[in-house]
């Protein structure tokens, strides 16, 4: 129970949280803005752990995002593999382009690091963008 | 093989540009050892307010503008000095942030529309190889900043100071150089050779709201294939992915056009030890 004192202000917006999600099953715009919440909440924590834990600052993880995304998308709706198959597809493809990322980059400085993963997630931009018969542009 | 030598001939025009968005990354790593980018949202600062001012005041309102955006950047740079900040890596992400500002404050104000204007109709025709006189004058001026620069580093009092703080910061401040100034001077230069970049890119291919970042990594990709280390090497840096860039416009589709800045800076970071001297801002 000490964290319910060391941490007040982590406790107020914790109750906060569980309460709106009480209100959120009830109103759509609810449950959108939590959806929305959730998925920034993914992208930051995947930030958190690879620049505040490891000390990696990676600019490519909204590329990840992508990738997965558009991974779990085309895998439901052009092979239709069910629900929970493409939740893996869409977790193994960006991690497999991250491993190979790794390697390039854990050798770097840091802002070259910094550079190439930019660098990395514009090039996943434009190719997600541009490859109009798989991903629908 | 015709064909090989206009498409060559086009790049070499075209990558005066990006020699000139090098020219920043290089001087304001060697002087701060960080990296702006926002350099690229300058360039489309001056190119977004020359379209909309007629003229040559409208060129000198563009550089302006982008100078301000620049100087605005020096100051979250003293800023975040003052306040101790000694990671440079948080001097990069504050002109990441700056430059996605100004990029939607152009979306904002201007939409989506392209900024271009065509300054010749006529083309010249060497050998039969079609060759713009915009081209030409970018090349020209590229060439003229390069070598101003290059006497300013090597041949002046001012070019010393900048030296001498890029090597060895505190000794240079107790020799009573004024280091923050001459970095906060850098962040300018970087603003006005954007801006002037970006003033020759409206008068050629011409850019829109989502250029900036592509942009400043242009630049950056310029700046480190041959080393970041002098102003020449830089113009020959961008001449080379000018030419990279439209040899893929000739050969293969536009989204390995659009791609090859990104995957010059890839191939050139992951070729070399840049983790080594070579990026640690090593300046003789």
């Amino acid at each position: 129970m000490r964290g319910f004192t060391s941490r007040p202000n982590t406790m107020i917006v914790l109750g906060l949280a569980i309460a709106s999600v009480a209100l959120a099953a009830r109103d759509p715009v609810w449950t959108d803005t939590w959806v929305i919440v959730g998925v920034y909440v993914l992208i930051a924590l995947s930030t958190g752990i690879s620049y505040g834990q490891a000390g990696i600052l990676s600019m490519s993880q909204g590329a990840f995002a992508a990738v997965g995304g558009y991974a779990a998308a085309v895998s439901t709706l052009r092979f239709r593999l069910p629900p929970g198959v493409d939740l893996l597809i869409a977790a193994a493809l960006p991690a497999l382009l991250a491993y190979g990322l790794a390697r390039l980059v854990t050798r770097l400085s840091p802002l070259a690091t910094a550079l190439a993963t930019l660098a990395l997630g514009s090039v996943v931009e434009i190719a997600l963008r541009n490859m109009d018969s798989i991903t629908g542009g | 093989l015709y064909v090989l030598t206009e498409y060559i001939v086009r790049g070499i025009q075209a990558g005066s540009i990006y020699g000139l968005l090098a020219l920043p990354m290089s001087l304001l790593f060697a002087t701060a050892g960080t990296i702006d980018f926002a350099v690229g949202a300058y360039a489309l600062l001056a190119a977004a307010v020359a379209t909309i001012v007629a003229g040559p005041l409208g060129i000198a309102m563009g550089i302006a503008s982008a100078i301000t955006a620049a100087a605005a950047m020096g100051v979250i740079f003293l800023v975040l000095t003052r306040t101790g900040t000694k990671d440079h890596i948080v001097f990069a992400l504050a002109s990441f942030g700056l430059a996605v500002a100004i990029a939607s404050f152009i979306l904002w104000q201007f939409g989506t529309q392209a900024f271009v204007r065509a300054s010749f109709s006529q083309f010249w025709s060497l050998g039969g190889i079609r060759i713009s006189p915009q081209g030409v004058i970018n090349l020209g001026l590229g060439a003229l900043v390069t070598l101003l620069l290059y006497l300013l580093l090597y041949w002046s009092d001012l070019g010393r100071m900048m030296r001498a703080a890029a090597v060895n910061p505190s000794g240079a401040e107790l020799a009573g150089i004024p280091v923050a100034r001459i970095k906060f001077g850098t962040y300018l230069a970087g603003g006005m050779l954007g801006g002037l970049a970006g003033i020759m890119i409206l008068y050629s291919a011409g850019l829109d709201f989502t250029a900036s970042l592509s942009l400043t990594l242009s630049g950056f990709g310029a700046a480190i294939i041959f080393g970041i280390a002098s102003p020449l090497r830089c113009l020959l840096g961008g001449i080379a992915m000018g030419v990279a860039e439209a040899l893929a416009a000739g050969y293969t589709s536009g989204m390995v056009t659009a791609m090859v800045p990104f995957l010059f800076v890839l191939i050139v970071l992951s070729l070399s030890n840049i983790g080594g001297g070579a990026m640690a801002g090593d300046r003789p």
